[in-house]
Order: structure tokens, then C-alpha cells, then sequence
């Protein structure tokens, strides 16, 4: 039995707002193991993203504790080492306007990683290529179109050779027609046996690729399970009632 | 670009590039014309008109095509000198001046001088640094205390005792105040005052009674004697390790009432190398007066040994020359001003004046019309005089059609052991082709300040505008006092202040003792000196009027930073941290690299217009392109010309300026 990559035990986290304190999390607990995809979904403001930001520190938690890759977050000294080992895609892709796209790949392994140009340069040609836009490594972001630039913000996290990747909606600010080949990357890396921690209502994804559904509201985990169970034979009325919400659709 | 395009429509349209310019020329707004008619217009007017150009010439520090005098050696040596005399000059409360020796202080403190009201109801309390010191009891006063001095007994004969001092001064004293007797010898300060007579007599110490008064203190001096003799006044601060020793005429010569006092000063020694024979550098520094002698008034011109004056000047030395003896010039003119030493006359056609000796005049060639008549008569008095031949000893440096100019003071040599100076650099002398260094007044001044201080201000506003986005509320709010401060202060008042509060606030300050070392920022301030002597050859304002601009601008730098990377999305800096980056890394790999993008245009706005407010740094008496048109002004009465000019300048800067920003932009542009 191998330990757990992500631990996270009993996570409170809360909001200053202008009209107090918002609750986002209310004691959260939950472990992933090594190669494990683990799908988040839940209503929009039920805590799912805030949980994901927490897993690199872009939140800081109020109360428990996570645990990555065997180190503390709350205690870690360099953050910034625990993040590298950690890749995350944002619904809004922040690909860095002002580089090209073989100089989004290069720049975090120059800086962070240390490499020489010319192993950065290799490195990420052959990320541009696993995604499949080796063609476009010399284009800026802005003349992309959203799916091309998703995969390049994937294979961006992937060039810091990352333990765990995690992703924020990756699907939600695209065409459809889109969806299908960041889908297609994201399944191909599944199938790597990358540890994934992914928060979509892509449920032909999860159905395809996920080991375990959470299903999260008002910052509670209000169900898991493996996808077919969860989808056939859901235990708790809420997530019913979320399901054929989302089915209809 | 204004010439061309208001002439392109009168060119045959027959080939691409004209083609080409009549498509650009009608893009252009309407007001692009006016202002390119504007500047044909102005073309005209200075090619043709020898006024606009000479104006235009003075403006751009009158450059010529070659040079050789380059530049200046400065030499800076630590030189032993003997200190003769510290001596303050003090303004007392009924606005008399006084001047005291450094002896007779007793205290000093800044603060207020009542003014004597009852003498002058209307008079204002001044405020400065207040010295107290000692005077002589007089009658009827009430003695503080007493201080000791000795003197010569002069000889008896009288109701009163009498002490005569070396410096020819002399006192009446109560005789139970003297302590003791001698026979002897009491020596007077011959370098001070060289006519003054050793006293020989009867030496008494006496108990000399004082009252305290006070005055403000409006100059202090140092009279100090270098090595070779030659005698300067400097400023006090500017003398190091002072120590005062008892000595005796036999040990050394200028022992003078038996104490010798000695101090290192840092002398600068600026001028042209002329020989160096391995040990010694002999430095020309040249001290110009010159004559302007017409050629129809030359009798003879023969070379001849040019003898100066040792009492003088004892750096001074004889030298080969030119002798030229002049006929006396002949002038007629109103007299506005006659005394018994000299005349003054306007000359027929000028507006200012001429003061001619009256020695220099033949009398018997002297003609007035009405006859005899006087400045106080009514109406104007014309008068010709003749001066006498004279003979103008010198050196030629400079030979026209016109006439010849004479260097007429004899160049003053120092000799330096090159070892011995501190440092060396050259200052740059005319502005020329091949002296482009010498290129440092008017537009060039103008073009300099304003780059160096938008360096400076850029520096200090992305470093401050980085600090207004941190999360550490001390380096926040430490930003936020600095904006808040400097922007609300005049940019005018900024420069006054640092010029005359900051600036002499460092300069005199001293080092603060920080246990393990010594703080202080006088040397700060003695190296923008030395950089203000390399640019200008001299010390002036340069530098706190460059400071100034700077940290003026820096404030609103700031903030076009700050806006700038708040600009940037949040989004980039969470990428950029996800990726492991640490803050600073992201700040200058992703934020800073897209926030100069956007902030790019106000850059360039804020560039154009610290150009126009260097205009200001005119109060500080830089010699800027505006200074140079106000002088030009003061010379020739002649504004419209000279700010017409001067305008055209800036104008025609700032849009180069302008046209290198958009470059700037368009080159750094995102697809």
C-alpha cells in the first residue's frame, strides 16, 4: 500500500468579504493516491475551485491541513518548490501574452528548473508536439484560438516534469467545438498514469477517464465514488438533484 | 518631415516616392500644414536673417567646427598650508557688519537677532546663526568676564596706560589688570599686512575685561598661505587637521605672535598642463583678462619678455610675449559721470556708458561743448577726450581683420608632484565637432538634464511603484508618503529646495558615529560636485536640479508603475506562481515585461513634458536653453527674437521626442 500523494484533512477555509466572513470550506477531508484521476464536480460557488487552489497554496487555508507529495503546505518553506511539482490549467488558460508559445514552455524551466536553452527548447518542442501544435511554436497567444491555447497551457505545466496536475475548469471558457481536443490531451494523459485532480462538468470525461467523482456543495464533500456507480446509483438526494440538472442539459 | 510635405504637391507626380508622399500628405490632419508652414516659415526667416542666427548659435553653445583647446587638467592635491587668519564677519542688530577673529567667539547657536526697534521701528529680526562674542569693556559697562592678552607698553606720558598691539590697534587699559612684565619683541603678521612694523618695548600680559554681544554671522573666512608663498581666502569647512603650535621667528619665518597654525587643504588646480619633466607637472591655469586693441590703433607690435607682478601674485611668472604699444583711442559722448579720478561717457549711438581714467587722458585735447560745462549743468554735456599712448604687455590669442586680443595677466603656473594629487580628470572647455564634451550649455544642457533625470526618475519610479503593489503594509505606506509628498509639492519649489536646503544640508553635514562605522553624506555630496565640475568646469546646481527632476518625476513614475502592473491581470501572476516562480522571479519574467507595455504611452508623455519643466532649473542659474535666451536677452534687449527662438526649440524637440516614443511603442508592440 503506497501512501496517499494528496492528503487533506478536515480544511476550513473562509473569505473576507464586504459583508463578513464567507465559509468556502467546511471541513473538507480527502486523500488521492499516485495515478489516481479524481474529477470534482458541484454547483458553481460550492468550493471545488477554491479546494483545487488550496492544493498549491494559491489559497492559504484556516484551519487542517494539507499534505503534498509528503510536505506540509502550511509549514513548507519554499512553497515555490512544492509547486513546481505541481501543475496547474486555468479556466482562463494565463498564457503569458508577450512570449510565443515555445517561450510559455521555456520560461518557468529556465527560471525555476535552471535548464540550459537548449534543453528547454527540446523540451518543449516535444510537449508542442504531444499536444499537437508544434506547428504554432512561434505564435503569440493572442493569434491561437482558445483550444490551441489550453494545450498550450497544458503542456506548459507539463514541462516542469510535474507529480500531480490539476485543472481548473479547463473546458468551460471554450467553443465546443474545442472541447473535444483539449479532451483528447487531457485523456491521453490520464492514460500516462499522471496523478489528476480535474474540476469539469465534462461528464463524458469523467465517465472515460476518472477513477472517483466528488461531487461537492456549500463546501461539503457530499458524495464520492468510482463514475458508473455514482452516475447509475447516486446515494444522496442532493447530488440527484444536481445529476439531472446537469443530464438534462 | 515638414519641409517635405508642404512641397510635395508641386513635384510632378510621376514617379512611386512622390506618389507615395502626396498619399502620406494627405493623411495627415490639417494641423500638421499649419505647423509645417510654421516651420517653413521659420526656415525662412533664420536663413536669411543674421539676427535669428546668431541667436539660434548662442543657444547651441556657439559650437565651431575644431578646437584645440579641449579640455582642462584638474588636479586635486592635499597641500599643507599655514593658516593666517579665521575671521567672521558678523551683522550687528542695528545693521552694522563687523568683522571679529575666530578668537574672540564664544558660542554659537542657531536662532533670531532682535533688531534694535528703538533705533528703527521698521527694521525685521533676523534669523541665521548667532555667534556671541567678546568686546572690550567700555565705560559703564558691566564686565562678564576677562580674557588674556598681551601687548607693548607704549611709552608713559600720559593719564592713561596704553597698549599698542602688532596689527597697529592700540588700547587703553586699568593698570592693576596687568599680571606681568617682560622685555621683548612682539611680531606682527607681515603676510597679512605688509606694511606693518615688528613692536619692540616692554610686553605686559594683562586681564582685558569684556561684555558679550551678539550678531548674526553672514560670512566666515580662512586666510591661508600655501607653501609657494601665494595668499588665498577660502571657506573654513574646506580645511582639514587643523593644529596650532608654539614656534619662534628663528624655527620659522612666518611665526607670528609665537603660534604657528597649520591645516590640510584641498586645493583644485584646474588649467592646461604645459611641461612635465617626470616629477613636477607645471599646470597654465589662467586667469583671462583680456584687451581688445583695433588695427588702425596698433603704433608698434614687437616680442618681448612680459614681466608680472610678484607682490601680486607669487605664482605668477615672466614670460615670452607680445609687446604692443596703442594709440590712445579718442571718445565723444554725452558725460553722464565725472569724479576726480575718472570720467564716464556715453559714446554717440550706445546706450551704456564708458569709464575712463583720468590719468590715462591728455588734458589739453579735451573738448567740451557747451564749454566747460558739467554733468550738474542743465541739458547734456558733450565732451571728446583722448587717452594717452599705452603699451599693452601680453600674449596674442586671437588675430582678426579687426584687430588683435591681448591676454594681458600673466598665466599663473602651479607646480604639482603628480603623486601627490588626490585626483586627476580633465573639464571640458569649447563646444566643438571634435569636443563634443565641451557641448554642455544651452540645448545640450537641456537635452542632458532631461535624459539623465528620466533615468533616475524611471529607476526610482519603478522601484517606488513596485513598492506601492507590495503586501508588506511598511514598504506600502513608507511609498505611499513619498508619492503623496512629492506630488503635492510645486516641482518648482522641489528644485529650490533641494538646491539650497538639502544641498548645502549635506554638504555641511557631519559624519553621525554608528558605533562600528561613520556616516555621513558629505562625501556623497563631494563626488556630484566633482561630476558637476567634469560636465559644467564648475560647481553649480547641476546636480540638485537633475535630483530634484528626478525625484519630482519619480513620484508620478510611480504611479503610472503601479497602475501599470495592477493592470496586468490576476490571472498571470497566479500562472507565473503555479509554475513555481517566486514573486520576484514572476514580477520580472511576466508582470514587468506586460505592465511597461501598457504603461509605454504615459512614459512617453511624462518624457515630453519633464523636457518642457526643465526649463525650470533656470531658477538655478544652469546655463539651459532658456537661461542661455534670457542672457541673450539681458545683452540685446531683444525678447521677441530670442523666445520666439527659444520656443521653436522646444517645439522642435519634443516632437523628436515624440517621434522616438511612437517608435519606441510601435517597436515593443504585441501581435
Amino acid at each position: 500500500m503506497t501512501d496517499p500523494i494528496i492528503m487533506i484533512q478536515d480544511v476550513h477555509k473562509f473569505f473576507n468579504t464586504s459583508r463578513g466572513k464567507f465559509h468556502a470550506l467546511k471541513g473538507v477531508s480527502l486523500q488521492i493516491m499516485p495515478g489516481e484521476v479524481v474529477t470534482v464536480i458541484g454547483p458553481s460557488g460550492s468550493g471545488k475551485s477554491t479546494l483545487l487552489r488550496c492544493i498549491n497554496r494559491l489559497e492559504t487555508i484556516d484551519r487542517g491541513s494539507i499534505t503534498v507529495d509528503g510536505i506540509p503546505l502550511s509549514g513548507a518553506k519554499n512553497i515555490n518548490k512544492v509547486r513546481a511539482e505541481v501543475g496547474m490549467v486555468f479556466q482562463s488558460f494565463n498564457l503569458f501574452p508577450h512570449k510565443t508559445a515555445l517561450e510559455n514552455l521555456m520560461l518557468a524551466q529556465r527560471v525555476v528548473r535552471k535548464r540550459g536553452r537548449d534543453e528547454a527548447v527540446e523540451k518543449a518542442r516535444g510537449l508542442l508536439k504531444k499536444v499537437g501544435i508544434h506547428d504554432k511554436e512561434s505564435s503569440y497567444p493572442s493569434q491561437l484560438s482558445g483550444g490551441q491555447q489550453q494545450r498550450v497551457a497544458i503542456a506548459r505545466a507539463l514541462a516542469m516534469d510535474p507529480k500531480i496536475m490539476l485543472f481548473d475548469e479547463p473546458t468551460s471558457a471554450l467553443d465546443p467545438e474545442m472541447i473535444k481536443e483539449v479532451l483528447d490531451v487531457m485523456l491521453e494523459l490520464a492514460k500516462e498514469g499522471m496523478t489528476m485532480v480535474v474540476v469539469s462538468h465534462e461528464m463524458g470525461f469523467a465517465r472515460a477517464a476518472a477513477d472517483r467523482i466528488i461531487i461537492m456543495d456549500e463546501g461539503y464533500i457530499v458524495e464520492e465514488n468510482v463514475p458508473d456507480e455514482l452516475f447509475e446509483n447516486p446515494k444522496s438526494e442532493r447530488t440527484k438533484a444536481f445529476l439531472s440538472k446537469i443530464i438534462k442539459h | 518631415m515638414t519641409d517635405n510635405t508642404s512641397q510635395a504637391p508641386e513635384e510632378p507626380i510621376n514617379n512611386r516616392s512622390a506618389r507615395l508622399l502626396v498619399a502620406r500628405a494627405g493623411a495627415l490632419p490639417w494641423w500638421a500644414f499649419l505647423l509645417a508652414l510654421l516651420f517653413v516659415y521659420a526656415f525662412i526667416r533664420i536663413s536669411t536673417s543674421e539676427e535669428y542666427q546668431d541667436i539660434l548659435d548662442a543657444l547651441i553653445d556657439r559650437p565651431s567646427a575644431t578646437t584645440s583647446d579641449k579640455f582642462d587638467v584638474v588636479y586635486e592635491v592635499d597641500t599643507e598650508v599655514q593658516v593666517i587668519q579665521e575671521a567672521l564677519t558678523l551683522r550687528q542688530p542695528d545693521g552694522t557688519r563687523v568683522n571679529i577673529d575666530i578668537d574672540d567667539v564664544e558660542g554659537r547657536e542657531e536662532g533670531r537677532l532682535a533688531c534694535d526697534r528703538q533705533a528703527d521701528p521698521d527694521c525685521v529680526d533676523q534669523f541665521g546663526q548667532i555667534v556671541t562674542y567678546r568686546v572690550p569693556a567700555g565705560d559703564g559697562d558691566t564686565p562678564v568676564g576677562t580674557a588674556e592678552k598681551r601687548g607693548v607698553l607704549a611709552p608713559e606720558g600720559g593719564l592713561f596706560t596704553i597698549v599698542n598691539f602688532p596689527n597697529g590697534s592700540s588700547i587703553i587699559i586699568d593698570p592693576n589688570n596687568i599680571t606681568s612684565r617682560e622685555e621683548g619683541t612682539l611680531l606682527c603678521n607681515h603676510v597679512l599686512q605688509p606694511g606693518c612694523q615688528d613692536l619692540t618695548g616692554e610686553i605686559v600680559t594683562f586681564e582685558l575685561p569684556y561684555v558679550l554681544k551678539q550678531g548674526l554671522l553672514l560670512r566666515e573666512d580662512a586666510v591661508i598661505r600655501h607653501p609657494d608663498g601665494y595668499v588665498e581666502t577660502v571657506r573654513p569647512n574646506r580645511l582639514s587637521d587643523v593644529e596650532t603650535q608654539e614656534c619662534t621667528r628663528e624655527e620659522i619665518e612666518t611665526c607670528f605672535g609665537g603660534e604657528y597654525t597649520t591645516a590640510i587643504f584641498r586645493e583644485r588646480v584646474v588649467g592646461t598642463e604645459v611641461t612635465s619633466d617626470g616629477e613636477n607637472i607645471k599646470v597654465r591655469t589662467v586667469n583671462e583678462q583680456t584687451v581688445f586693441i583695433p588695427r588702425e590703433r596698433i603704433i608698434n607690435l614687437e616680442s618681448g619678455l612680459v614681466e608680472c607682478d610678484r607682490n601680486a601674485n607669487p605664482r605668477c611668472q615672466d614670460f615670452q610675449g607680445t609687446i604692443v604699444a596703442r594709440e590712445g583711442a579718442v571718445t565723444s559722448g554725452e558725460l553722464s559721470l565725472e569724479t576726480n579720478r575718472s570720467v564716464s561717457i556715453i559714446p554717440e549711438g550706445q546706450t551704456t556708458s564708458v569709464e575712463i581714467p583720468k590719468a590715462n587722458l591728455i588734458q589739453d585735447e579735451e573738448v567740451r561743448s557747451p564749454e566747460n560745462c558739467r554733468v550738474e549743468d542743465e541739458g547734456a554735456c558733450f565732451i571728446t577726450v583722448k587717452e594717452k599712448d599705452s603699451v599693452v604687455a601680453g600674449r596674442i590669442i586671437k588675430d582678426t581683420d579687426e584687430g588683435i586680443t591681448v591676454q594681458t595677466v600673466a598665466p599663473v603656473f602651479v607646480e604639482l608632484d603628480p603623486d601627490e594629487a588626490e585626483s586627476t580628470r580633465r573639464a571640458p572647455l569649447g563646444c566643438a565637432l571634435n569636443n563634443i564634451r565641451g557641448c554642455n550649455a544651452g540645448i545640450w544642457l537641456t537635452l542632458l538634464v532631461t535624459f539623465v533625470a528620466y533615468g533616475l526618475a524611471l529607476m526610482i519610479g519603478l522601484v517606488v511603484g513596485l513598492m506601492r503593489v507590495s503586501s508588506n503594509p511598511v514598504i506600502y505606506h513608507l511609498s505611499t508618503f513619498y508619492v503623496e509628498l512629492i506630488r503635492g509639492t510645486p516641482l518648482l519649489v522641489l528644485l529650490l529646495f533641494f538646491a539650497f536646503v538639502i544641498g548645502p544640508t549635506i554638504r555641511d553635514m557631519k559624519p553621525i558615529n554608528l558605533g562600528l562605522f561613520e556616516f555621513s553624506l558629505s562625501g556623497f555630496y563631494a563626488i556630484l560636485n566633482d561630476i558637476e565640475v567634469a560636465v559644467l568646469g564648475e560647481e553649480s546646481f547641476l546636480s540638485e536640479a537633475v535630483l530634484g527632476l528626478a525625484i519630482g518625476y519619480g513620484a508620478f513614475l510611480a504611479e503610472v508603475f503601479r497602475a501599470g502592473i495592477q493592470s496586468v491581470g490576476r490571472g498571470q501572476m497566479e500562472a507565473a506562481r503555479s509554475l513555481g516562480m517566486s514573486y520576484p522571479q514572476a514580477m520580472r519574467h511576466v508582470i514587468l515585461p506586460q505592465a511597461i507595455r501598457v504603461v509605454l504611452p504615459p512614459l512617453g508623455n511624462d518624457f515630453i513634458a519633464l523636457l518642457k519643466d526643465s526649463a525650470l532649473i533656470t531658477v538655478l542659474a544652469l546655463p539651459d536653453l532658456l537661461q542661455l535666451g534670457r542672457l541673450y536677452i539681458t545683452r540685446t534687449f531683444q525678447p521677441i527674437p530670442v523666445y520666439l527662438m527659444v520656443s521653436l526649440l522646444y517645439v522642435l524637440l519634443t516632437l523628436l521626442l515624440s517621434m522616438m516614443v511612437r517608435y519606441i511603442e510601435k517597436r515593443f508592440k504585441l501581435p
